[in-house]
């Protein structure tokens, strides 16, 4: 093997370590999303999605629309890709910083938001002991 | 010869690269910030908690047309009007209702049948005027695995409302799981609520002779369950 042909293997073998580290953190535990959020108008409100995929235990995950997170929101409900056994709590904090008491529970747990503490920001958390991956689902004002 | 083999390697490990990178495009692709539509289910259908048989052993319930709505807290009505289907698809449509009695201006519970689910919700001064609740399968629910804990009525204590079906006459709560009952409540049109101390709590619902008829764990804890 010639030193050249030494160098070309080197660079390849080192292309592919770099693209494995690559999956590895794109799927690994907690993986931190800059925009997570997907909305579309539905009969008068905004119903948008937001995303947690393996994401580690009592940790918040925040709506975020990588835009205006700051909404009107009227609904907080959460949902696992578990058959809804994973143990799951939907948080508010309106624009002052102050929070709603947090329904936690396996299946679907659901917060609605008084017009009075609009408009905030949402959030949810797991339970589990590892990561899981978790969805908030809510409904929020023009 | 040793050339030949150098540059199938390097092909090979180019061919491993290209995949590797069209696996991540992909996945980046799957966080897309925008859709169509935002009905919850969309974009992941897997995520989904099934609804199975009917809420028969739940006598709470009554056709939701016969429920006068003025009965309905208003925090509650309103969310009824906007929850999801079963699994977060389509559009809720509740298809009977229960009003706990004994309920006052700052705590009243309503049980709900939603798209084949059933649900408790909670609403009044307590939850600083916000409805909170939860929806499950009906076998669950018959499992005594149906509750919601609500963190922030009280500093030290989490409230724990659930529902149980007929025949379920009290539930104790072992905080901490240490073979101690530390809490007792009355089931009260299947529904009870206490507050327990924030540590995972081991539930369990009896009959009218005392007989166990479910246990559930809680996992609750100090550090924000």
């Amino acid at each position: 093997m010639t030193a050249g042909s030494v160098k070309q293997v080197f660079a390849a073998v080192a292309t592919a370590a770099a693209l494995a580290l690559a999956l590895v953190g794109s799927f690994g535990t907690g993986r931190a999303q800059a925009a997570n959020t997907s909305c579309g108008w539905s009969e008068g409100v905004w119903a948008c999605n937001y995303y947690g995929n393996n994401w580690p235990a009592w940790t918040e995950l925040w709506f975020d629309s990588g835009g205006n997170n700051l909404r009107s929101f009227r609904m907080n409900s959460g949902y696992d890709s578990y058959g809804g056994t994973v143990y799951k709590c939907m948080g508010y904090m309106d624009s002052g910083g102050g929070q709603l008491p947090r329904p936690c529970s396996t299946g679907n747990p659901v917060l609605w938001i008084p017009e009075w503490r609009r408009p905030g920001y949402v959030f949810m958390y797991h339970g589990a002991n590892g990561p899981r991956s978790i969805r908030g689902y809510t409904t929020h004002g023009g | 010869m040793q050339s030949i083999v150098n540059r199938k390697l390097i092909v090979s490990l180019l061919a491993l690269a290209a995949v590797a990178l069209l696996v991540v495009a992909l996945s980046a692709t799957s966080d897309s910030t925008t859709s169509d539509s935002g009905q919850a289910g969309d974009s992941e259908p897997a995520l989904a908690a099934t609804s199975g048989g009917t809420a028969s052993q739940f006598s709470v319930l009554k056709p939701a047309a016969s429920v006068p709505k003025g009965e309905i807290p208003d925090a509650v009505a309103s969310v009824l009007d906007e929850l999801p289907g079963s699994g977060g698809q389509g559009n809720g449509v509740v298809t009977a209702l229960g009003i706990v009695p004994g309920g006052s201006g700052s705590s009243q519970a309503v049980v709900a049948e939603v798209s084949g689910s059933l649900c408790v919700f909670a609403a009044g001064k307590d939850y600083q005027g916000a409805a909170v609740g939860s929806c499950f399968t009906i076998t669950k629910a018959e499992a005594g695995e149906a509750y919601v804990a609500v963190q922030g009525t009280s500093q030290d204590e989490v409230r724990v409302i659930g529902i149980v079906p007929d025949g379920v006459k009290d539930v104790s709560f072992d905080s901490g799981a240490n073979g101690t009952v530390d809490a007792k409540a009355p089931v009260q049109s299947n529904v009870y609520q206490a507050d327990v101390a924030k540590a995972p709590t081991a539930v369990t619902g009896r009959g009218a002779s005392g007989d166990a008829r479910f246990q559930a764990n809680l996992p609750l804890a100090a550090n924000g369950g």
